[in-house]
């Protein structure tokens, strides 16, 4: 256990630089663009006043009040760059953590599979770093949402503000995808993500083990799974297939738990007998 | 130790404080800050029904829920999402659940004491496939009819369709009435036609097809015929008769678009069409005459109803589906406090009138026969922390009992 908690820590602690960076830029990008966003409505509104001879509150009677996630909306490409970027970079460092130790500086990999523990034990400290690192993402977005929930209440006259609790907020706006306020909705996008990462282990440590053949077979494995759930997942939406549609949302949790445990025994036989420094 | 892996156990120990009090918020927030308050008479009639609006499912037995914010799991439904007259089938995926596989979306569906019938056009528009449940417990069975190729399909249009819009049964017969869509042999605008075939329910033999309508082409390229179906209102209810609502119009001219004011009415028509005779007939100029009064027509129970939910006072007219002579006074609904922002809808004796009564959304039930509100209920914010009502509209679906 305490061999795994200092593995997870060394992944951390390499990715350190990297994820405060998206941390920064993320809460900087979505917060001035708020600022922004909210500044152009204002104008946009009091010109309106002016030009309508109304008063804040005849304003708010006649087109209600502008919630915050209306406002988001004006400046969605703010928001959602950050967001974009953050999914690239965790998503390029899904072969990074692992490719880094084979032809970084020095090696490392001579000296992470010379652990007297199981190899395993650095598959499995890979994949918690990554989960690390997306759920403090995770968290920071909310973090951001109560802080420009914060510039709003400021900022915005009382005669137009639309009074929301935060899981409110969040569920007018379409982050409400990457931070789901539905349990099921959270265990879907962010069960199948993982899968995703487990097959992605899998593909590289399948490269590492047979180089090209294997890189080969990992992304049509993985890429065969993708296509049966999103298959699946059209089946469901055309409504026309002989199973009903949680039949087949059985099915494609059923098929991604098997992958899941396909992979992590896959990883495990690779990295325990063909993968070399 | 704490000091060497601070970074490590700070952010993860943060991450987890944050995700778990979202979680708690989240948790807390599944009831929707809003409720439908019954203020008049029983909560009978609005059995099945919902208000939905702000994120929120409302009944009037008090039951609330969140709607939205589904994205991965929002297919993954089995029963169909509820507009305003295709809801019914949702009562068949649950009854019936072994005979809707893989027929939830069929174009049509019908249901009596003894049958439930559904039928769906294949791919090639060549035929229907018929399936048949019988409820006295003989289980089901299916046919495939042929529907004959209309002139049009020789010349080969480039494009046609054909869709099962009714069925009915009348005693061992039934009828399928197929809407049939396609290009005019001179690049003209699109034919339409409506045929009752006619099917023999035990041996699923094809017995006639009756042409009720066809549009004719117009040689004025700027005037078009559009035919509306007016069935009965609720999708599985039997009815023994059909109307089409035939408006031919004409633009202006080539550059005027296609706005409202640019287009001239030519000729109107309601077309009856009686599936146990065969029958067809013209609404008569009583009727038209006060459909022209910009109200909407609709079918129920075998009687036609005129209304137009964009009046701030909507009056109701019931008349005569043969000869457009009001069958009762009308009935006068409550002034919309926002017109446009209003639904109404019949079902079994009963007008639902969806609305904003001094500016919160309301739902009014009205005994037709008697005039008398069965029911009043409005939206109610329970938390004053919440988004307000007022002017808020709420959609009435029908979820099935």
């Amino acid at each position: 256990m305490k061999t795994y908690l200092k593995l997870v820590h060394l992944e951390i602690y390499r990715f350190r630089l990297v994820l405060l960076g998206l941390m920064a830029m993320t809460s900087a990008i979505q917060l001035i663009g708020l600022q922004l966003a909210m500044r152009d409505r204002l104008q946009a509104i009091r010109g309106q006043l002016t030009r309508e001879g109304l008063s804040l509150a005849q304003y708010a009677e006649r087109y209600n009040g502008i919630p915050l996630g209306e406002i988001w909306s004006h400046r969605e490409s703010w928001m959602t760059f950050p967001i974009v970027i953050c999914i690239g970079g965790i998503g390029l460092y899904i072969f990074l953590i692992w490719y880094r130790d084979w032809f970084g500086r020095s090696a490392f990999v001579y000296r992470l599979l010379m652990l007297p523990h199981s190899r395993f034990l650095l598959y499995v400290s890979k994949f918690t770093a990554l989960m690390t690192f997306v759920f403090s993402l995770f968290a920071l977005q909310i973090g951001i949402v109560a802080v420009q929930m914060t510039m709003y209440r400021l900022r915005m006259p009382d005669e137009l503000r639309v009074p929301r609790t935060l899981v409110d907020t969040i569920r007018g706006m379409d982050l409400v995808l990457f931070i789901p306020v539905r349990l099921h909705e959270f265990l879907l996008v962010y069960g199948f993500g993982s899968v995703f990462v487990l097959l992605l282990f899998t593909t590289i440590l399948m490269e590492r083990s047979y180089r090209f053949k294997g890189l080969l077979a990992g992304l049509a494995y993985t890429a065969g799974t993708l296509m049966l759930v999103a298959w699946m997942w059209a089946q469901a939406e055309r409504g026309t297939a002989l199973l009903y549609p949680s039949e087949l949302l059985a099915a494609a949790i059923a098929l991604m738990l098997l992958n899941a445990a396909l992979s992590l025994w896959l990883g495990r036989w690779l990295l325990r007998t063909k993968v070399a420094a | 130790m704490r000091r060497r892996y601070g970074y490590s156990i700070g952010l993860a120990v943060l991450s987890a404080a944050v995700l778990a009090a979202y979680a708690g918020a989240a948790g807390s927030d599944s009831n929707p800050p809003y409720k439908l308050v019954t203020l008049e008479g029983s909560t009978e009639a609005m059995k099945g029904f919902v208000l939905e609006g702000l994120g929120s499912r409302l009944s009037a037995d008090g039951r609330r829920e969140r709607t939205g914010s589904l994205f991965l799991s929002a297919p993954f439904d089995d029963l169909i999402q509820p507009d305003r007259y295709s809801s019914e089938r949702n009562q068949l995926i649950i009854a019936h659940r072994s005979f809707m596989r893989g027929h939830r979306q069929d174009e049509s569906f019908y249901r009596d004491g003894n049958f439930v019938i559904g039928a769906d056009m294949d791919d090639s528009l060549s035929s229907v496939k018929i399936r048949i449940l019988d409820l006295a417990g003989s289980g089901s069975k299916e046919f495939t009819v042929p529907v004959r190729a209309n002139a049009a399909k020789a010349d080969n249009p480039l494009y046609q369709d054909k869709t099962v819009l009714d069925i009915q049964r009348i005693e061992t017969r039934i009828h399928l009435l197929v809407r049939g869509q396609h290009d005019s042999p001179g690049n003209g605008p699109a034919i339409w036609t409506f045929t009752d075939y006619i099917v023999d329910k035990e041996s699923g033999e094809l017995l006639q097809a009756e042409e009720i309508y066809q549009t004719v082409p117009d040689p004025d390229p700027y005037t078009e015929t559009s035919v509306e179906l007016i069935a009965e209102v609720r999708e599985l209810e039997p009815s023994s008769s059909v109307m089409l609502n035939v408006k031919t119009i004409k633009r202006k001219g080539p550059d005027a678009a296609r706005s409202e004011q640019d287009l001239v009415l030519k000729d109107w028509r309601i077309i009856g069409y009686d599936y146990a005779s065969g029958d067809t007939w013209d609404l008569p100029k009583a009727g038209m005459d006060r459909l022209k009064q910009g109200l909407a027509p609709r079918l129920h129970e075998g009687k036609l109803y005129a209304f137009n939910e964009r009046n701030a006072e909507p009056l109701i007219h019931v008349l005569d589906t043969r000869t457009g002579e009001p069958l009762a006074e009308p009935l006068q609904l409550d002034r919309s406090g926002s017109a446009g922002l209003r639904s109404i809808r019949l079902e079994k004796g009963l007008i639902y009138d969806n609305l904003i009564l001094n500016k919160i959304p309301t739902v009014v039930v009205y005994e037709e026969k008697t005039r008398k509100v069965v029911y009043r209920g409005a939206v109610e914010r329970t938390d004053s922390d919440s988004q307000s009502v007022d002017y808020q509209y709420f959609q009435f679906n029908y979820y099935g009992e």
